[in-house]
This record gives C-alpha cells, sequence and structure tokens, in this order.
C-alpha cells in the first residue's frame, strides 16, 4: 500500500517535474514576443490594486531572490561534486545532488517570476522599459534570452545525467557543472549592466557605446558584490535546507548527514559573508564617488534607517553563526576548554554590534522634521555630541565588522582545533542548531529584500537617476515600516517557494539505493 | 537564572550611567541597555540544555519563521520614521520642477528650430500697464520668492553638504552658508549652481578636487527654481558665520565679487493688484466665455506668457491633457461642467490642498483668472468657445 502510494506519487512528481521543464522555454517565447508589445509613452495602461511600485517590488524581488539561489548553489555544487570526486566521499557526491535537485525546481520558478516581472514592467512603466530596452536590446533582448536557453540546457543536462556520466565520463558532468556557472554569471553581468545604469547611468548616455553604457561607474561593484553575495546566499539556503531535512529525518543515519550538511552549507555561507563587506563598502564608495547627494541620501537621510536595519541583520547574523559554531562544538569531546574564549567573543560581537548600529542621531532624515517646535532640542536628545560623532562614522563601522569577522574566524579556529584532538558524532547535535541554521537563511532573504530595497530606492525620485524622472504618484521613498511590511511578505513567500522546491526535489524523491550505503563517519576526520 | 538577571541589570544600570556621563543622549543609554539584557538572553541560551526534538518539526520551522519575520516586522516599525506625507509633497514639487524643465527645454529646442528655419520666433508679449512695467523692471525678491527658495533648497537637498543656522551637512562636504548673500553676487551664487567648477570655495580646495558638489543641478532644477534658490541664498547675509570666500580655479587668487547691499524684500510690489471692484468673484463677466479677445488673454496667461511665474501648461498641458500625473485633465467635458464659476474660481485662486495646485491668486489679478478659465473652457470643445452651464 504505501509502495503505491509512492509510486503514484512518483508519478505525479514526475508529470509537474516535466511541465515545468517546458516552462522556462515558454516563458523565453513570451519574452521575445512580449518585448516587441511595449505601450506609447503617456499614463500606465495598467494600475493595479495596492499600486503599481508595490508589485514590481513583490515580483522583481522574488525573481532577485531565487536567481541569487540557483546562481550561488551552483557554485558550490559544482566544488562538491569536484571534491566528492577528487576524495572519493560520496557525503559531498551527495550533497550536490541533492542542492542540484533542490536548484532546478527553483530555477524554474525563477523563470517564471522573472517573465512575470517583464509583462508588469512593460504593462505598468512602458515609457521607461521602452527607453531601457532602446538602449541596451542586444543585451536584454538577444544575449539574455540565448544565455537564458543555453542555461536551461546546461542546467537540465547537469540534473538527468548525474547517474549516466559516472565513473570516466564523470569530467564532462563536471564540465558542465562549470559552464553553467560561467553562462549564469555571464547574465547576471549583463543585467546587472542595466541595474548599476539606472543608478549611476553615465553622462552622455546618448553617443555612448554600447559597452560604455554597460561599463557604469557601479557596475563591476555591483557585479563582484553580486557574485560573493550569491554564494553566501546560497550557502545559507544550503544549510536551511540541511536543517528542515534534518528536523524531518527519521533515521539517525539522515540526521547525521544533513548534519554534516548543515555544517558545510553554512561555513560557505559564513566564510564568504565575512568577505561580503569589502565589496559592499566598495559599492558604497562608488555611489558617493559619482553623486555624494546620492550616497548621503542613503547613508545619512531618508534611508539612513535602513542602514540600522542591516546592522541589526548582520549583526544576529555573526552571533547566530558563532552559536551555531557553539552548538557544533558541544559534540565534541574535549572541546570545553574553548567555551570561555568563545563566551568572551559573543561579548565581543554585541559589542561590535553596539557601535555598528550607533547612529549619529536616532531621527530618520538629515534635519529634524519640520513640524518640531524645538529642534535645537530635538537635536539635542537625539544626536551625538561632537566629542562622540566618531562612533558614527565608517572607520567605526569598518572596525567593528572586522572584529566580528574576527571572532567568527577564530571560532573556526577552535573548533578544527577540537576535531583533531576530541570525538564527534555527527547527527548528535542540539536541534536549537538547526535553528540557527533556519535564521542565518532567513536573515539573509530578509537582508537582500531590504539592500534591494535601498538599491532601488537611492535613486530617489528617478527611474533612471537625472535621464528619466519618475512623474508617477509613487515616486516617494516609503518608510522603513513599509517598507519592512513588503520585505517580510516577501520573504515569507519566498520561504514557501524555497519549501515547495525541497518538497518537489527531495522529499517526494525515491530514496535512492545507494542512500542507505552512504558511510557517514561517525566521528570528525579531516573532512569536517 | 536569578543570579545572572542580578547581575545584567548591575551590568546595565552601570552601563547607562557611564554612557551618560561621557555624553551619550539618553535613547542611546537605553539602547546600550538593551543589548546589555539581550547579551544576557544569549548567555542564558549558551548554557541552555539541549531542547529535544520537535515532535512536529514542520510547524515548528513554520512558526519560528513566522515569529523571525514579526520581530524584524515589528523592529522596522519601531525603529524612527519620517512623515511620508512631507515626502509625497516634496516629490509633487520636485515633479512639477522637472516638467518645468522639460517643456523649457522642448521650447528651448523648438525656438532654435524655428530660427534654424529662418521662421520668426514670436516676440514677448509688450508691457502695456503700469503694473506691469513694475513688475518687469528687476527689483528685489518677494518673500514668496524666498520661501519658494528656502523650499528648493530642501527639497533638493542641499542641506546635506551645507549648514545654515547650525543644521546640515555633518562631514565636511561644503561651507556654511549662512553670509553666502554677504560674500557672493547673485550671478555668482546662480553659475555655482548650474556649475561648480567656477570657482573655489577658499579652504575646501579638496573637495573641489574631488568634486564633490554634484554638476547636475543644470539638468534637475527648473529655471524658476534656480531663480528661487538665488533669492534665498542671497537673502543670507549673517556676518557672524564664516562663508568662504571664492577663488579663482586657475589662479587660486581671490575673484573681484560686486556684493549687491541688502535690499528690504519687495512685498508691496508682488502683491497681486487689487481686484478691478467692477468684477467679482462668484460669475464670469458677462459675455467673457466667448469673447476672443478674453480666451487669448486667457492664452496667454496659461501659457506663461503674461507672468512667467505662472505656467498652467506645465501641468495641465498646452492643449489641456495634463503632463502631470493628477493634474485636472480639461478635456473631460463632465469634469468642466461639474463645478460652478465660483467653484473654478476657488480652485484657481485658492488652490487646492494636499496637491501641487497652488493658489494662484497670489499671483493673478481676478481679471486674470477669469480670463484662463475662459480659456481652459475650449479644450473640451475643440478650441470652439462656448457659454460654461452653472450647474
Amino acid at each position: 500500500m504505501h509502495l503505491r502510494r509512492l509510486q503514484y506519487t512518483e508519478e505525479i512528481m514526475h508529470r509537474i517535474r516535466r511541465l515545468l521543464a517546458v516552462v522556462p522555454l515558454a516563458v523565453l517565447v513570451l519574452l521575445i514576443s512580449g518585448g516587441t508589445a511595449w505601450a506609447a509613452p503617456g499614463d500606465p495602461p495598467v494600475t493595479l490594486p495596492w499600486g503599481n511600485r508595490q508589485w514590481i517590488w513583490f515580483i522583481a524581488q522574488l525573481h532577485l531572490d531565487l536567481a541569487a539561489f540557483i546562481l550561488g548553489a551552483p557554485i558550490f555544487i559544482v566544488i562538491s561534486e569536484i571534491i566528492g570526486w577528487w576524495k572519493q566521499d560520496t557525503r559531498f557526491e551527495r550533497l550536490a545532488r541533492e542542492m542540484t535537485r533542490v536548484t532546478v525546481m527553483a530555477y524554474s520558478l525563477t523563470a517564471l517570476f522573472g517573465g512575470f516581472f517583464i509583462f508588469l514592467l512593460i504593462g505598468m512603466y512602458p515609457k521607461v522599459t521602452s527607453f531601457v530596452v532602446e538602449l541596451y536590446f542586444p543585451i536584454w533582448m538577444m544575449l539574455y534570452p540565448v544565455g537564458f536557453i543555453i542555461e536551461t540546457v546546461l542546467i537540465y543536462t547537469y540534473n538527468y545525467t548525474w547517474d549516466r556520466w559516472q565513473g570516466a565520463r564523470k569530467v564532462w558532468h563536471i564540465v558542465t557543472g562549470v559552464l553553467l556557472n560561467i553562462v549564469g554569471t555571464l547574465i547576471m553581468f549583463g543585467q546587472n549592466a542595466i541595474a548599476s545604469f539606472m543608478l549611476t547611468p553615465i553622462q552622455d548616455y546618448q553617443n555612448a557605446s554600447l559597452w560604455e553604457l554597460i561599463n557604469n561607474p557601479t557596475w563591476w561593484p555591483l557585479n563582484i558584490h553580486r557574485f560573493i553575495a550569491n554564494i553566501t546566499f546560497g550557502g545559507f539556503i544550503c544549510g536551511m535546507v540541511a536543517a528542515i531535512m534534518f528536523l524531518l529525518a527519521k533515521r539517525d543515519e539522515e540526521r547525521a548527514f544533513y548534519d554534516w550538511m548543515g555544517f558545510i552549507g553554512n561555513f560557505i555561507g559564513l566564510f564568504s559573508f565575512a568577505m561580503l563587506a569589502l565589496p559592499g563598502y566598495i559599492f558604497g564608495k562608488e555611489i558617493y564617488a559619482y553623486d555624494a547627494s546620492l550616497g548621503i541620501y542613503m547613508m545619512s537621510d531618508r534611508l539612513s534607517m535602513y542602514f540600522e536595519m542591516q546592522g541589526i541583520l548582520i549583526g544576529t547574523s555573526y552571533l547566530i553563526g558563532a552559536y551555531y559554531i557553539w552548538t557544533s562544538m558541544r559534540r565534541i569531546t574535549k572541546s570545553e576548554r574553548f567555551a570561555p574564549f568563545m563566551k568572551v567573543g559573543f561579548g565581543l560581537i554585541l559589542l561590535a554590534n553596539a557601535i555598528w548600529i550607533t547612529p549619529r542621531h536616532w531621527f530618520a532624515t538629515m534635519n529634524p522634521p519640520a513640524t518640531v517646535e524645538n529642534p535645537d532640542l530635538f537635536i539635542r536628545l537625539r544626536e551625538l555630541p561632537a566629542h562622540l560623532g566618531f562612533l558614527a562614522l565608517m572607520p567605526a563601522k569598518n572596525t567593528a565588522a572586522f572584529a566580528s569577522i574576527l571572532v567568527v574566524f577564530i571560532a573556526y579556529v577552535f573548533y578544527f582545533v577540537s576535531i583533531r584532538r576530541g570525538e564527534m558524532t555527527w547527527g548528535k547535535i542540539n536541534p536549537t542548531s538547526q535553528f540557527a541554521l533556519i535564521y542565518l537563511a532567513f536573515a539573509a532573504i530578509w537582508t537582500m529584500g531590504l539592500m534591494g530595497a535601498v538599491r532601488e530606492l537611492a535613486r530617489k525620485y528617478y527611474h533612471i537617476y537625472l535621464v528619466m524622472p519618475d512623474l508617477t504618484n509613487e515616486a516617494y521613498t516609503p518608510t522603513l515600516g513599509f517598507a519592512s511590511l513588503m520585505i517580510t511578505l516577501i520573504t515569507l513567500v519566498f520561504f514557501a517557494l524555497i519549501g515547495l522546491s525541497i518538497w518537489l526535489g527531495l522529499r517526494t524523491h525515491v530514496a535512492e539505493p545507494e542512500a542507505q550505503d552512504v558511510s557517514i563517519p561517525a566521528t570528525g576526520g579531516s573532512h569536517a | 537564572m536569578l543570579k545572572s538577571f542580578f547581575i545584567a541589570l548591575v551590568v546595565a544600570s552601570a552601563v547607562f550611567l557611564i554612557t551618560n556621563f561621557i555624553g551619550f543622549p539618553v535613547i542611546f543609554s537605553w539602547v546600550f541597555v538593551g543589548f546589555v539584557f539581550i547579551g544576557w538572553l544569549f548567555l542564558l541560551l549558551l548554557d541552555a540544555r539541549p531542547m529535544a526534538m520537535p515532535g512536529r518539526p514542520l510547524l515548528s520551522i513554520v512558526i519560528f519563521f513566522l515569529l523571525a519575520s514579526s520581530v524584524l516586522f515589528l523592529i522596522g516599525n519601531f525603529v524612527p520614521q519620517y512623515d511620508p506625507r512631507e515626502e509625497i509633497a516634496k516629490v509633487k514639487r520636485l515633479q512639477s520642477n522637472f516638467v518645468k524643465k522639460e517643456l523649457a527645454a522642448q521650447q528651448e529646442a523648438l525656438q532654435a528650430e524655428m530660427e534654424a528655419a529662418g521662421m520668426q520666433v514670436a516676440a514677448a508679449q509688450p508691457i502695456t500697464t503700469t503694473e506691469e512695467a513694475t513688475a518687469a523692471a528687476p527689483q528685489a525678491p518677494s518673500p514668496e520668492l524666498i520661501a519658494a527658495g528656502e523650499t528648493v533648497y530642501n527639497d533638493f537637498e542641499c542641506y546635506n553638504c551645507h549648514k545654515i543656522g547650525g543644521k546640515g551637512g555633518v562631514k565636511r562636504r561644503g561651507p556654511a552658508l549662512d553670509n553666502v548673500g554677504g560674500v557672493l553676487s547673485a550671478d555668482l551664487v546662480r553659475e555655482k549652481i548650474l556649475d561648480p567648477t567656477v570657482f573655489i570655495a577658499e579652504g575646501f580646495e579638496r573637495e573641489y578636487d574631488k568634486g564633490v558638489m554634484p554638476d547636475t543641478y543644470s539638468v534637475q532644477m527648473a529655471p524658476d527654481s534656480v531663480d528661487a534658490l538665488v533669492a534665498y541664498l542671497m537673502s543670507l547675509q549673517d556676518s557672524s558665520v564664516e562663508t568662504p570666500r571664492p577663488l579663482d580655479p586657475d589662479t587660486g587668487e581671490p575673484l573681484q565679487v560686486q556684493v549687491a547691499e541688502a535690499a528690504p524684500p519687495a512685498g508691496a510690489a508682488e502683491e497681486a493688484p487689487a481686484a478691478a471692484p467692477e468684477i467679482g468673484t462668484e460669475h464670469m463677466p458677462e459675455g467673457w466665455w466667448t469673447d476672443p479677445e478674453i480666451i487669448a488673454k486667457g492664452k496667454e496667461v496659461y501659457e506663461g506668457v503674461a507672468n512667467p511665474e505662472v505656467n498652467c501648461s506645465a501641468c495641465h498641458g498646452r492643449d489641456g491633457k495634463p503632463v502631470l500625473t493628477g493634474a485636472a485633465d480639461f478635456r473631460d467635458p463632465e469634469l468642466v461642467a461639474g463645478l460652478s464659476d465660483t467653484e473654478w474660481f476657488n480652485k484657481v485662486a485658492n488652490g487646492v490642498p494636499d496637491t501641487p495646485m497652488t493658489a494662484w491668486g497670489e499671483k493673478l489679478t481676478v481679471e486674470q483668472i477669469w480670463q484662463v478659465i475662459a480659456y481652459q473652457n475650449t479644450f473640451h470643445t475643440g478650441g470652439k468657445p462656448e457659454v460654461h452651464q452653472n450647474p
């Protein structure tokens, strides 16, 4: 009975997967045909309930979140496959394979939301869409669809040839994975050109070549920042996938594997997370260099409190990341001697975060609101005095960030030293660690939504900064409260979509026979 | 746990007192106290017994996610916000500015094309009355213009780099402007806004070399916004605050500046002329709806020829089709017929609250208001004058 039910479910899932495989191609066709259908400049032909901007925000951010995952995950999937092949460690092979199944499901969703995004742009913002299409036609309407087709072929080849391309043909499979990453990265670079142009367009854009339009001041900073951020995001989502599977696992062997997988995913996430601060800082500096008023609008005026939220999210991520290492060490014998040092480290992270989130003043604009009766008193009660103003400057924030990174790095050093000297059992970990992994993924999703909003809102009341003003009713910067609502909704929907991808990719998949034989070392070794 | 809470309480009190003593405002101290208690909770978590595996893991995961989402959402609403109504009003003004800028640019381009084609460009309306002659002659800016300039200053966020009255830019990016009217001429101020490379503010050579001041205001600001901003800046003449003198960027020598003496605002000269006693504000004067002369004068008011500070076409379009989202569409017969003469007059004279529709009664005479209403009444009839039927 159970076997029949399983076979029936597998049949349904197989049909759904075939259908989903067609979707990206259908979307591609619609993209190409829809791209010629933009309306003439004027009032938008459509005004949706809840506001046009909110729809674009919602769909675009979901598309970006999904795209970040399908670009970041394959990077460490291929690396994991290579390590597994090189070291003949089936855990890495299984990690790569399972994450690929989730990625393939997410890929279809990315395409769906991408198509939806373009339709909304064409329908609701035809003027700016046609303007950008005209400037970037070869990139957006030609190279992007072609790249999309190639990536579709590569990702489905990579997924469905896993069993066939083993042994001597393994190298083909790995090459396919590498090509997949290259194509995906190039697609991202192409789309980054458009996103960065809208914020920092070159002045003489009418007479510029395509390369000059692409290579605008914030293109490379955005490329680097997004490339590393995708790896971080992929790592944390991998950790969340492992955590969910760990909590749902029924057998000790499963728990052991997913405990290990969560550790690996989290390690990738935290390692690349530590590298993310510098490209983000460079990105901000380039914005300042392009137009100081943009940078100040972001960090000192209307968007300043958005950066408070960023500080809270990053600080808690470091704290919870370090907590995960703490729980990991609790399952290693002879690691207790590091406990006091780790507690000091936690205190340092808290202190660093307190400095990080200390603003110049606790109000959301450069100057006090016009309605305040006594502005001097208002400022005195909420603004740092001159002799403490250094805490609000970037050197203090950078020091705080570096301190947090250093603590996490030292925690990992303690962890690896403990591994060498003690004994560890995978799967025997405090379940709170899995919620820590889920929180890290949650914080990453929320941070992406927040910083995506900041990047878009930084160009103020322009569709394209200084080139095309936004004359709609929604041209104003929303409050952080409203943005929090939008970002929270996006995060919840994204979580549901990833949950769907996990269910379709992993939970409904009949376990392969070899999964029973995966030897998960009961104790830690050099692979930990 | 009680012992650790007590310790946390002592530490929090010490943090509060020390931070206050150092000079942190109270709100900062409370935030640091919050961190102490977060640290206390975290220490409890570190030493807590391992939790049991959740009996319903899927539900636990969903609840955890919802909880984390709710906390972030609440924090996002608890952190200081700004008033979106201020922001919306500011953006509406800026949108009006952008439309005017675009129209001015189109007008210039059209004139250039006409001249290139050998066509004669229409001259400005000749001055016919004493009042208009007075208005055309150079005079000190009105309080309204200065106030408008202050609005432009805030809307374009000049305060982000410059201080006035001690308020504004934190990091040293631009000079304080408290005495800019006493140090520079109006022409120099205008040139600096439109082209920051025109001179160096003494002491800000590094910022000049880095090009910190945006050179995009010539693109962003409509001509009347620039005029208003110049008027506002020139009104700033507080000699107790040091505003640096301008230096020649080539030689580094101070520029010779002809500084105008502070002139009292010409408030009286800018007041709207008194309404002609025989023309009321409730009904269109007899025969004006279809009088071609009145409609022609109304067109001049509508297009900013009669008074450059009033240009209805900037928002409502030259043909009545609005160019600013939300502006009334005069081609709509129902809209036009739906209001009485009095209501139309009041809308023009007193404006529409919470919209960019200003109270033009301060800049137009009663006659001019009726003239422009007579002209806009032709949009929904394809240009054919007809009597407006009061509802």
